[in-house]
């Protein structure tokens, strides 16, 4: 049995639903962030009273090498490792393979370790 | 003796079921194969699209009397005649119990609620404006249901649909329905849980089609730590706050919040294993088969269903749309921080939303990382879903 709504009925179930959903949200907002802000002014004076009581230590000497060299050196490193994946591909496929040039694939963001990686691979399988 | 034995398989075979066949429960049955398949081979919501095709295939097998829809029928006080059930229902009626008094669906948000992690949502609070936006759907569909003159409990139940929640649709649905609508409680979970299965297919267009690739490509700033104490307080006070404002939203809400509660005190694991796990689970097939148990021929094979079907993936598709929209509200307030995709998760499907916006994200940037932040528009679509009910059911 069919029985047609009055549209001003209509209207007003839609407009009641929106202005409650959004009233107690926005109500919700307002509690989360104060307790937020208060947790985060706690926290920011916990830091600050146990920066008061520790003893200042002199800084350790920096270390004699310098950042690039320790750079370069990783560098050499991951590019050994992916001439060897390389070279175990090519023994593999039974085809000759030459690496041309190495470059991050990063643009200019720090890439992700391999354990966010892994977990966003298992989190948007298998669309 | 040739007689007897005549008369004998004559009586078996009017009696047997393939007496009762006829083309409608045919093509029921038929349709229950199609959603086991999709259930099975396509992996679309299995948990519960196997149990409720199980359940339409055992309603469609004449002379089976698992299920009788009669016996559910509102009486003069305005009940069901609950000790009618018991004494002369089959398994499914009594299993149907539970859904008709709104029972499994609560008890499914417990273990939702144990399995849910709010910390992106209180690390963020701004996350709950694109939860509440794309309700949106759930109200812009009613108005539809209403011009194609659907009643109101009908539009109530179908509109539903967009908030992506299958309990919480089958609560509204089962509260609303009357028996002389042309819809129930079945069709309804039938479409909102098929269309579960489908978010990753429906949102990606829609979520393209409104955003920039420059939009579609900002990296968000990465969440606080949120304390131990914020976590308990949470469910705490989203119980009192929803339950002062929509009383009739408690149900559901309170039990998230209860069974966030136990998770996040830490101190009551043995219960926490059990709503999330075996007590989840149990409700899950009962609530599953006898709901299936619901889509009988009359109630499928006519116009309506197709109605729901139809309105059902408009909802969706609106829900999704008022979310996006609303993360460009947001993106353009905050200067460029916040990326609409993570909108689209704000109408519940956890986490299948979610994943869907760091998908769409990752595929501008693949180092783009938002499953996080979008995991906080996604529950708080979880708790706007129910605030959605409730003021559907206090107002129809």
């Amino acid at each position: 049995m069919e029985m047609q709504m009055e549209l001003s009925y209509v209207f007003a179930v839609v407009i009641t639903g929106l202005v409650v959903v959004f009233l107690g949200l926005v109500l919700l907002i307002a509690f989360i962030s104060l307790i937020g802000t208060f947790f985060k002014r706690a926290d920011k004076n916990k830091k600050a009273a146990d920066g008061e009581k520790s003893t200042p230590v002199p800084a350790p000497k920096a270390a004699p090498v310098s950042v690039k060299p320790v750079q370069a050196a990783d560098d050499d490193e991951v590019i050994a490792v992916i001439s060897a994946a390389v070279a175990m591909m090519s023994e593999t496929d039974g085809t000759a393979y030459r690496i041309k040039s190495v470059r991050a694939a990063s643009n200019g963001v720090p890439a992700r370790n391999a354990w966010a990686s892994a977990g966003l691979r298992e989190s948007t399988n298998p669309f | 003796m040739f007689e007897i034995f005549k008369d004998a398989i004559v009586s078996l075979a009017e009696t047997s079921g393939f007496a009762g066949l006829d083309w409608k429960a045919i093509v029921m049955i038929l349709i229950s194969f199609v959603f086991m398949y999709l259930a099975i081979a396509k992996n679309f919501e299995p948990l519960l699209l196997l149990p409720i095709s199980f359940g339409m295939l055992l309603t469609n097998l004449p002379f089976s009397g698992l299920y009788n829809p009669d016996l559910f029928i509102i009486n003069e006080e305005g009940h069901i005649d609950v000790l009618n059930v018991l004494t002369n229902g089959g398994l499914l009626d009594l299993l149907y119990l539970g859904v008709k008094l709104q029972v499994y669906p609560p008890l499914i948000f417990l273990g939702i609620g144990c399995m849910t992690d709010f910390s992106p949502l209180i690390a963020n609070p701004k996350s709950f404006l694109l939860g509440a936006a794309a309700q949106a759907g759930i109200f812009i569909t009613f108005i539809g249901a209403a011009l194609l003159g659907m009643s109101a409990t009908e539009a109530g139940s179908i509109a539903i649909i967009g908030g992506a929640d299958g309990p919480t649709a089958i609560y509204v649905s089962s509260r609303l329905l009357k028996p002389s609508d042309n819809i129930n409680t079945g069709t309804i979970a039938l479409a909102a849980y098929t269309y579960m299965a489908l978010v990753p297919i429906i949102q990606p267009p829609i979520m393209k089609l409104l955003t920039t690739k420059k939009e579609r490509g900002v990296v968000m700033e990465q969440l606080r730590t949120v304390s131990k104490t914020e976590k308990i307080i949470f469910p705490i006070a989203v119980t009192v706050v929803i339950s002062l404002l929509v009383p009739s939203a408690t149900p559901l809400v309170g039990m998230l919040m209860l069974g966030n509660l136990l998770k996040e005190s830490g101190v009551c694991n043995r219960l926490v294993d059990t709503a999330q796990n075996a007590l989840m689970n149990i409700v899950t097939i009962f609530l599953g088969v006898s709901v299936g148990a619901t889509t009988q021929a009359d109630k499928i094979l006519n116009l309506s269903f197709a109605k729901v079907i139809i309105l059902g993936v408009i909802a969706f598709g609106i829900g999704t749309a008022a979310g996006v929209l609303f993360g460009k509200l947001m993106y353009v307030a905050t200067k460029g921080k916040v990326n609409p995709l993570i909108g689209s998760a704000g109408v519940s499907a956890v986490p299948m939303a979610a994943r869907v916006s760091q998908k769409v994200g990752a595929q501008e940037n693949p180092t783009n990382f938002l499953l996080m932040h979008a995991m906080g528009p996604n529950v708080a679509g979880v708790i706007g879903s129910a605030v959605a009910a409730g003021v559907l059911l206090s107002i129809i």
